[in-house]
């Protein structure tokens, strides 16, 4: 049995060349390696060898029995704000340490429907609030290509598993950038679908107008395989769109054939881009004109308030999402103390400082004198925001191409705090303010770390969106 | 601009959050950076601008119109360690009253 059985294309895995079992056995036991003793990279926070080996025997037998199974076999981590039965789901917080879910979220059962293998529960920062994983109550994920830096967040956990080689492909959340961001610093692809695309069921609620369901792969053709399983209408998510599905996993095939007009926002190439992303922007951007792109300037004049709209908009929804973990409901209770009430004291015990940073944000914007104004105002200038795009788009631009985020992954030792935090989100946050799909891929390094370039398509084309990053994909190894 | 020491004290009691002297000087700092940006959009012209909308598509299928809960994937004892005629036991709270 190879050791890197769970490492071949998921188009190949799934065709069962090789069993189910045989490819569950080679990832877990990568997993049990990779993620014991020191060199562990910190990227699962829940795995289950025996559960994932009799997941695949039980895929096999129904391959056997003449199933149609598009993901037979495929071992797929998720991110631990996902519910998951059978595996614990903590969101990564002290919160939620002994919460075990009743169900699956609609994402999941649709894997397990198509085949795929659920392996463990992958890392992220607490709540999915942060840019580095470092906030997880459980410790940081390391970068695979440089341990002394962040591997990205908040779905650095499954962006790592995916980078190291842990597994294929994982599912990811992104609000603000949280599944591009650490596609990016980690060297995988990351695609957010456009608001809608895919059920929030079962996604443990952060920013409701923002969380997306994404997922993060080795090739653009596997993370869009995963994508297109995945989407779809769901009676349990009214903000689910029925639109069709098929042909999301096609548009990998058609990259070459591709010709998009692409637009290059300017605010995107500020000062504060790293050279080594603005060069391997440069490049890529090249790449697409010799293959036969049209490339426009464009402008998107609102871009430089969407961190302060994202965090005014996402802090409040927060508040709103996180007033349920009282202790009562659903939460830890903590002990008892005299003249404290439970509510109090759970909350003021389970939560690290960052959500309760976030959360007390929240409560400013949408309370008091200030709260008159600051949630209105940042709603309306996110409506600025959005339209920048739609004229973008409406002008014939198909895509647009920026860098994924301003520099390579940070280190680990630094302490960015407070509106430096969101720094790494300022390219990501204006698509998933206005609700669009928008990818990161990887498009050169900068010494030895990955660096991502975003591509950003209007609502629903994420078939334009991935030919197109499929384009680059494949050009990039010619 | 820095938020007031009122201002926080309310807004962590309404959160049911609870904080040291030391982590509340900490939260000032770090929230007057970010309401700093924030309050900038104050200097925008918005009056006319309509509230974020996204963008429309057709609506999914609705659950039936039925009374009750949603069937479970696993048996409530899953969930719970103790069960009774029906209902989930809990530990008693203090202002809890015995019942006959």
């Amino acid at each position: 049995m190879s050791s890197v059985a769970h490492l071949r294309p998921v188009a190949e895995i799934a065709r069962g060349d090789i069993s189910a079992a045989d490819v569950a056995r080679s990832c877990m036991t990568t997993v049990v390696n990779g993620e014991s003793g020191p060199a562990r990279l910190n990227a699962f926070i829940s795995f289950d060898y025996e559960s994932a080996i009799s997941q695949a025997e039980r895929i096999d037998a129904d391959a056997a029995g003449g199933a149609s199974l598009p993901l037979r076999g495929l071992p797929v981590g998720v991110k631990d704000n996902i519910c998951t039965l059978g595996l614990p789901t903590t969101c990564a917080s002290r919160m939620l340490a002994a919460y075990r879910s009743p169900y699956d979220a609609t994402a999941v059962a649709r894997l397990r429907r198509a085949g795929a293998v659920i392996v463990g529960k992958t890392n992220l920062d607490e709540f999915a609030m942060g840019s580095s994983t470092a906030t997880s109550a459980f410790g940081s994920t390391l970068n695979p290509h440089d341990r002394a830096r962040v591997a990205g967040g908040s779905s650095g956990g499954s962006a790592a598993a995916v980078a190291a080689g842990l597994v294929p492909a994982a599912l990811g959340s992104d609000t603000g950038g949280s599944v591009r961001q650490p596609a990016a610093f980690c060297g995988v692809t990351g695609i957010r679908p456009t608001y809608g695309r895919v059920s929030r069921y079962g996604l443990i609620a952060f920013a409701s107008s923002l969380d997306q369901i994404g997922v993060l792969g080795r090739s653009v053709a596997d993370a869009a395989l995963l994508l297109e399983v995945i989407s779809g209408a769901d009676p349990h998510d009214a903000t689910c769109a029925a639109l069709p599905t098929d042909g999301i996993a096609a548009a990998a095939d058609s990259g070459a054939a591709s010709r998009p007009v692409v637009g290059v926002p300017a605010e995107y190439f500020t000062d504060g881009v790293h050279p080594d992303v603005r060069a391997a922007c440069e490049r890529a951007i090249e790449k697409l004109r010799a293959a036969g792109s049209e490339i426009r300037r464009v402008s998107l004049p609102h871009t430089h308030h969407a961190i302060a709209v994202y965090c005014t908009i996402a802090a409040a929804e927060a508040s709103a999402n996180l007033a349920r973990f009282d202790g009562v409901r659903f939460g830890s209770r903590s002990a008892r103390e005299a003249g404290a009430d439970v509510p109090t004291q759970t909350r003021s015990a389970g939560f690290g400082a960052e959500v309760k940073r976030r959360i007390v944000l929240g409560t400013l914007a949408l309370s008091g004198a200030r709260g008159a104004r600051s949630f209105d105002t940042a709603c309306r200038v996110r409506s600025l925001i959005a339209q920048d795009f739609a004229r973008a788009f409406d002008s014939g631009i198909d895509v647009l191409f920026t860098p994924t985020t301003p520099t390579p992954a940070f280190r680990a030792d630094e302490d960015i705090r407070a509106y430096a935090a969101y720094s790494s989100d300022v390219f990501t946050a204006p698509a998933s303010l206005a609700g669009l799909p928008a990818m990161s891929v990887p498009i050169g390094l900068s010494e030895r770390l990955p660096i991502g370039g975003q591509i950003i398509a209007a609502h629903w084309r994420e078939d334009i969106m991935i030919a197109t990053a499929a384009l680059l994909e494949e050009r990039a190894s010619s | 601009m820095t938020p007031a020491r009122e201002e926080l004290d309310r807004a962590a009691d309404l959160a049911r959050l609870r904080f040291t002297d030391a982590e509340l000087e900490r939260l000032a700092r770090d929230l007057d950076d970010i309401l700093k940006r924030v309050d900038e959009l104050f200097q925008l012209d918005v009056a006319d601008v309509p509230a974020f909308r996204h963008a429309s598509a057709p609506a999914g299928p609705l659950r039936p119109d039925a009374a009750g809960a949603d069937e479970l994937m696993i048996p409530p004892s899953y969930i719970a360690p103790e069960w009774r005629d029906g209902f989930f036991t809990v530990p008693r709270l203090p202002t809890h009253t015995e019942r006959g």
